[in-house]
């Protein structure tokens, strides 16, 4: 009866996991990544130039890691059953809101990256900086913002984890794990290359939801075992800082970090495959800039393939291309230059607000 | 303990002070102005009684405006006395109250595990700890703060254990003097004293005489900050107020960003609900407090600022990124221990303030914490493998620990002398400078450009008469944008922070050093200079230092054009 209700909560998890995972996913995160981008195209007969389909058998498959993982939790060992039964419902719930977990999910990418060649200081500097207290529970990664507003985990866990290290009187064979999980988690990441979404990080990031699935649990139990009416307030404090993270890191997921996306470079070309969709007719020789990777690729999957890419060149503006019927796609940093040549015809600009960065001209 | 363990612990102590106490004729490769600040008026309160500026035996000492701390200047004094204004004399406090650190270590983890390893090694790791080496080998109040918190713990602790008075007696006494030597004490200290107090209720409750005699006396020795708090809160608060990233409100600008980016149509209480500032205070002193605990920069690279940095060494040795975990765990887990996690967890709130975090001289009594959690986590590893892995795990831990030791002896011995850029840091050649400038004969005006400290380098250098100075000295009284006061001049010298052509006459020297001579000048040939107004200026002579001038001596000529077409090739 009891592992019943167990597995109706769990399936209860999964299906907010599933939703947080799934909603608006065409249009959040706003910009497809180069990796997205080259998937997508090897899949174009199936996902027909759209994000959100391509986007969905990853979605689901990072939403099927939560039951995954709590399963993991559960045949993880340890002698008090009841306190492993609780921490793997803890993990899932926490994997299901994590904001690292929700990005990563959102993403058409495969888990890992290739091996990389690289120096023992830059070795040392990544691992110590993965296990940064920091980095993962408040900032983020500075580099790549992955997170509008907040670290990877919530920072209230770490809390609970401190507590539960006070209170447990035995450190079990789970804690060891996840400890296990998280050092060889970081260090593997290490040796990949440091890219968007913390990606290479996963496996730690999952010792570390573990952790605090036990943490949390751990505190749970004690605090509902003592007398002392203080702890009860003290722990149910706690929680309700924890469900006021859940709450801002969801927000944090659907605005800031949405907010960031639409500031991508690649975007550029969506406004711009519009017009060029419109009014390629008018023109033989279409220019492009080299200045931002894959124009070609794409023009192509914001047009839906409609973009004649016969006409098309990727290269530096030369005089050579003038002639009569030519357009040229450049950065607006050109403009001061170019602009005694070219009759602006469009400029484009970014979701995010930001008016112009590149302008279409004729001569 | 024995004596082969006693032998052992003095061994250690030894070692430990002669790091901190030889080869400062090597590193660190100079003397800042706030040595020279502390040295000047240790002499001063020696001459006549009253600080630099002729306040009488002041409790915090005005110098840059900053209003820090007298203590490290009276105990210079004795050491001024007998060995004259030399530098090592004004180290003097800081090298012999870090070395007394060691025993005070080991002292704290004798009494809180009776354990002979958990001791030996609790000393040999502060004694030989990179920060605690470089803090305590040049002059300044963190580690007299340092000794003086675990003073006071480790007395309170035998106190504990002895029941004797006197102890308690002492605590309380080396409390008020951590708060009477540093700023960060003023918060670690009584936070320590409560975790102290509730964890030992029912003992303080049985002893409540001993206590109140001992807070009278504790009292009594901190009265004269108390008093000085309550008569110049201001002045109190001047450095904290200026170095506090409240003050910069840095973070009313992400608050903006946050609420900018929320969708218009958003009810505003929702926006409020999710960012507020309240809340984003709080994330960034959370941020700014968790730095502290980031392995990056506790086991390799230490403290950002480069002054309190050694190339390639933490603040740590990096065996404590094995030891230190384990110790934590322990030290959390057994309520006898539990003060030792609660320190290193307090001791970096006050800095979490300051905009510069990570901070090492602002947590240095945290070397003592981590110093005896270390030699905890070696005991718990040594005794969880058995023989053979428990030999091989020995071995590899005393490698590390010899390569992470000779890699901070290389950087604070080899590399810092030997960078240019390093150097800079300790402002080397400056007594060279004032050498050159004691050369000069008569009395033509000498104007120093940028450098905002000099003059308590030619105070200090010069063993410049206090009574004199303390006559002709002009302050300016409004704090500057940093919260510093500036010296604008005594007798013939002249301190300007940037190079005014109208303000020189013919016959003045001016100084620049590195940093401030780019920004004044701009048009520079071989020999002479001109501003911006074509105003001539011959260049005498240069300090140089590793073969890069750091400090440029020009003379203004009183016949500019003569001057100009002696000196210069391009005049026009």
């Amino acid at each position: 009866m009891i592992m019943k209700l167990k597995l109706i909560i769990l399936s209860g998890i999964f299906i907010l996991g599933l939703i947080f995972r799934t909603v608006n996913l065409e249009s959040n995160p706003a910009n497809l990544t180069t990796a997205e981008l080259e998937l997508g195209m090897s899949l174009q007969g199936i996902v027909k130039y759209n994000a959100g389909l391509l986007r969905l058998p990853f979605a689901i498959a990072y939403s099927l890691t939560i039951p995954l993982t709590v399963f993991l939790v559960w045949k993880s060992g340890g002698k008090s059953r009841s306190l492993i039964s609780d921490s793997g419902l803890w993990t899932g719930l926490f994997l299901a809101v994590s904001p690292w977990h929700i990005l990563l999910s959102r993403r058409a990418e495969f888990p890992w990256n290739f091996w990389e060649q690289i120096s023992v200081r830059g070795l040392m500097e990544r691992f110590l900086t993965y296990l940064s207290p920091e980095y993962l529970f408040l900032t983020g990664d500075k580099v790549f913002l992955l997170n509008g507003n907040g670290g990877l985990l919530l920072s209230a866990c770490l809390l609970f984890i401190i507590l539960s290290l006070i209170m447990a009187t035995k450190l079990d064979n789970l804690f060891r794990f996840c400890l296990a999980v998280i050092l060889v988690g970081s260090f593997a990441a290490s040796f990949q290359p440091h890219t968007v979404n913390a990606k290479p990080l996963m496996v730690a990031l999952l010792g570390w939801t573990m952790l605090s699935g036990w943490a949390i649990a751990k505190v749970w139990e004690i605090s509902l075992g003592l007398k002392s009416q203080l702890i009860k307030i003290l722990t149910a404090g706690m929680f309700m800082v924890l469900i006021y993270q859940v709450l801002t890191s969801i927000q944090n997921i659907f605005i800031h970090s949405q907010r960031l996306s639409q500031g991508q470079w690649e975007l550029v070309f969506r406004s711009a495959a519009d017009y060029l969709v419109d009014h390629q007719n008018n023109y033989d020789l279409i220019v492009i800039t080299d200045k931002y990777q894959y124009p070609i690729r794409y023009l192509r999957w914001y047009s839906k393939g409609k973009i004649d890419e016969n006409k098309i060149i990727v290269d530096k503006f030369r005089d050579t291309y003038v002639r009569p019927k030519m357009l040229y796609l450049g950065p607006v940093d050109e403009l001061g230059y170019y602009s005694v040549k070219f009759k602006i015809m469009a400029e484009f600009g970014l979701p995010n607000g930001i008016k112009r960065v590149l302008f279409a001209g004729v001569i | 303990m024995g004596n082969k363990h006693l032998f052992l612990l003095a061994l250690i102590i030894i070692l430990g002070f002669v790091v901190r106490f030889f080869w400062h004729n090597v590193s660190p490769p100079g003397f800042t102005a706030d040595e020279a600040v502390f040295g000047y008026n240790a002499y001063s309160l020696l001459k006549t009684g009253k600080d630099e500026f002729g306040a009488s035996w002041p409790i915090a000492l005005r110098a840059f405006g900053d209003w820090r701390p007298a203590l490290y200047s009276y105990l210079a004094v004795p050491f001024v006395y007998i060995f004259g204004l030399t530098e090592m004399a004004v180290r003097m406090p800081s090298i012999l109250l870090g070395s007394a650190t060691i025993p005070v270590v080991m002292g704290i983890a004798w009494i809180l595990t009776g354990n002979k390893l958990v001791t030996v090694l609790a000393g040999l790791i502060l004694a030989l700890s990179p920060t605690h080496i470089l803090i305590s080998r040049f002059a300044d109040m963190s580690p007299l703060s340092t000794f003086f918190l675990g003073m006071g713990v480790m007395c309170f602790l035998w106190w504990k254990k002895k029941a004797r008075s006197a102890f308690l007696l002492a605590s309380a006494v080396s409390f008020s003097l951590s708060a009477l030597s540093y700023h960060n004490a003023r918060l670690t200290g009584p936070l320590l004293l409560t975790v102290l107090a509730i964890s030992n209720f029912s003992l303080i409750k049985r002893s409540l005489k001993e206590v109140a005699i001992a807070l009278v006396c504790g009292i009594v020795v901190l009265s004269p900050l108390l008093i000085f708090i309550f008569k110049s809160p201001e002045m109190t608060l001047r450095r904290g107020k200026y170095e506090s990233f409240l003050s910069q409100k840095g973070y009313e600008i992400r608050l903006w960003n946050l609420v900018s980016s929320n969708p218009s149509q958003q009810n505003p209480l929702i926006t409020r609900f999710f960012h507020n500032k309240p809340k984003i205070i709080l994330q960034e002193l959370g941020e700014r407090y968790l730095s502290h605990f980031s392995p990056w920069y506790l086991f390799w690279s230490g403290d950002p600022h480069e002054r309190f940095q050694t190339p390639n060494s933490g603040v740590y040795n990096f065996v404590l990124f094995l030891l230190l975990p384990v110790g934590f765990i322990v030290s959390l887990r057994r309520k006898n221990l539990a003060i030792l996690p609660i320190w290193w967890l307090v001791s970096p709130l006050i800095s979490s303030i300051g905009i510069f975090t990570p901070n090492s001289l602002h947590t240095l009594d945290a070397s003592i914490p981590a110093a005896v959690m270390a030699g905890i986590g070696a005991k718990k590893l040594s005794g969880k493998f058995p023989g053979a892995t428990k030999v091989l795990l020995l071995t590899v831990g005393v490698v590390i620990f010899s390569v992470s030791l000779s890699s901070f002896l290389k950087g604070y011995f080899y590399t810092i002398p030997r960078s240019n850029k390093l150097r800079w840091n300790w402002y080397p050649q400056t007594k060279e400078l004032i050498g050159w400038i004691n050369n000069l004969t008569g009395n033509d005006k000498v104007i120093v450009i940028g450098n905002r400290s000099m003059h308590e380098f030619i105070l200090f250098n010069n063993s410049v008469d206090p009574a004199y100075y303390q006559k002709f000295v002009v302050v300016s009284n409004i704090p500057d944008e940093n919260g510093f006061e500036r010296v604008e001049g005594f007798g013939r010298y002249r301190f300007d922070g940037k190079l005014d052509s109208a303000s020189v006459s013919g016959g003045d020297w001016i100084i620049f050093d590195k940093d401030s001579l780019p920004e004044s000048l701009i048009w520079q040939v071989t020999d002479c200079a001109f501003t911006q107004d074509k105003t001539f200026f011959e260049l005498k002579t240069q300090i140089m230092d590793l073969g890069q001038p750091v400090y440029s001596i020009y003379y203004f000529p009183n016949d500019q054009l003569g001057a100009k077409s002696k000196f210069c090739a391009l005049n026009n």
